[in-house]
């Protein structure tokens, strides 16, 4: 193939383009992007990594380094800033869909998830029984609106290992096609107080089976999974 | 709030640019939270931008920047997954080159290439190539003379043709 050939077969290459859920995801994150907070984490970065250099030098230097810093305190401050389960409070209750905007489903789950600190986050709610998940823009103000729902394979599968450690389902029920309506929504990643509403179809609900949102926590430039938190939904349906 | 709504404007005339520039470069695993980094570094960063008119070239400078950070961190954390082995990941749900290259042969066997070659081979190929960048802009968004960009992509198209063997033939 020729140069220019070439070159004519590179600019006609496809371009994929991105999804625009994802797009509408990340726009959301650009409007509640907080400079102050992320101010916050590149000075905590910077003790991290002065912490680290110092370690380089031996442990013995560093606990001295860290007993100084702490005063007249034997135990020693936490480098980190990491949310742990302890900084994220979640209550779910499950309704009786009254929304006239989503009249098409049967009932409403009330997410109030409040955490202490930044935190990346995706939110599974496990309600047997129902169906679709979905989720309406058209909503009074002191309710956040995720943008977009969906789920990912590798985040199922935490759910569902939250699920069996907690012991809600069993290991036999492992299968991910039992799983395929689990969905996801989420919180934006600073710190504070967000209320949710998710609406879902009935697809057999009694009332009668345990419901739980599983909360997990990611970081890192790839969002790993760091912990899951499973909470107990409470319901005002029966 | 007015630094914010520029973000978002040039969020939605660049994105897919930038995107795209982070699949080739760094794969597709990373590259949506690398698009989300990259405007959220422009938004931080955006008082000091003072080449107005060419936002784009310095928002494909940042995302190079990240791309090359990610890479690195890569290296460093050997748990992870490597440049090439993204490729048919399990989970169906996930992006992978076969599902946003359309399953089409010519398209994944160029997108394999260009992750087998060099960083700064591949850097050119897929602004100048890929993007259709002028030399001054590759340049540009390099932090190269533009003699550099010629040379560099001549012989970076080189090394591509050889990773690709036959396949450029089929064309």
């Amino acid at each position: 193939m020729r140069n220019d050939e070439f070159d004519k077969f590179l600019g006609e290459t496809r371009k994929p383009k991105m999804d625009e859920q994802e797009k509408n995801k990340i726009r959301q994150t650009i409007l509640h992007f907080s400079p102050d907070s992320q101010q916050e984490k590149r000075s905590i970065g910077t003790w991290k990594k002065i912490a680290v250099s110092f370690s380089s030098i031996g442990a013995v230097v560093l606990f001295a380094t860290l007993l100084l810093f702490n005063g007249d305190s034997s135990t020693p401050p936490s480098l980190g800033n990491s949310v742990t389960p302890e900084d994220v409070s979640i209550k779910a209750t499950l309704m009786v869909n009254d929304n006239d905007y989503m009249s098409h489903k049967d009932y409403v789950l009330e997410v109030v998830v409040h955490r202490e600190k930044d935190g990346w986050n995706m939110i599974y709610p496990f309600i047997q029984g129902t169906k679709v998940m979905g989720y309406t823009d058209y909503e009074a103000d002191e309710y956040f609106i995720p943008g977009s729902i969906g789920r990912k394979d590798v985040d199922v599968e935490t759910v569902i290992n939250a699920l069996i450690e907690e012991e809600i389902i069993a290991e036999t029920d492992r299968e991910l096609d039992s799983y395929s309506d689990l969905l996801s929504f989420w919180t934006p990643e600073e710190a504070g107080e967000y209320k949710v509403r998710m609406y879902f179809e009935d697809d057999g609900f009694t009332g009668n089976d345990p419901m739980y949102v599983v909360y997990i926590h990611k970081e890192g430039f790839g969002r790993e999974v760091r912990w899951t938190k499973v909470v107990e939904v409470e319901s005002e349906v029966y | 709030m007015e630094n914010k709504r520029i973000i978002i404007k040039w969020f939605d005339l660049y994105s897919d640019d930038i995107y795209q520039f982070l699949i080739y470069r760094v794969g597709v695993k990373d590259a949506e939270d690398l698009v989300q980094e990259v405007f959220i570094r422009a938004l931080k960063n955006i008082d000091s931008f003072q080449d107005e008119g060419k936002e784009k070239s310095w928002l494909y400078s940042i995302a190079r920047n990240l791309a090359v950070d990610e890479i690195r961190k890569r290296s460093r954390n050997k748990w992870k997954t490597l440049l090439s082995s993204d490729i048919g990941q399990e989970g169906t749900n996930e992006v992978t080159p076969e599902t946003i290259l359309e399953k089409n042969e010519i398209n994944i066997a160029l997108y394999n290439g260009i992750h087998r070659l060099k960083p700064t081979y591949r850097d050119v190929i897929i602004l100048k190539g890929l993007k259709e960048l002028s030399v001054s802009e590759t340049a540009a968004v390099l932090d190269w003379k533009e003699s550099k960009v010629r040379l560099t992509y001549h012989r970076a198209k080189l090394a591509l043709k050889r990773e690709l063997g036959g396949v450029q033939d089929e064309k």
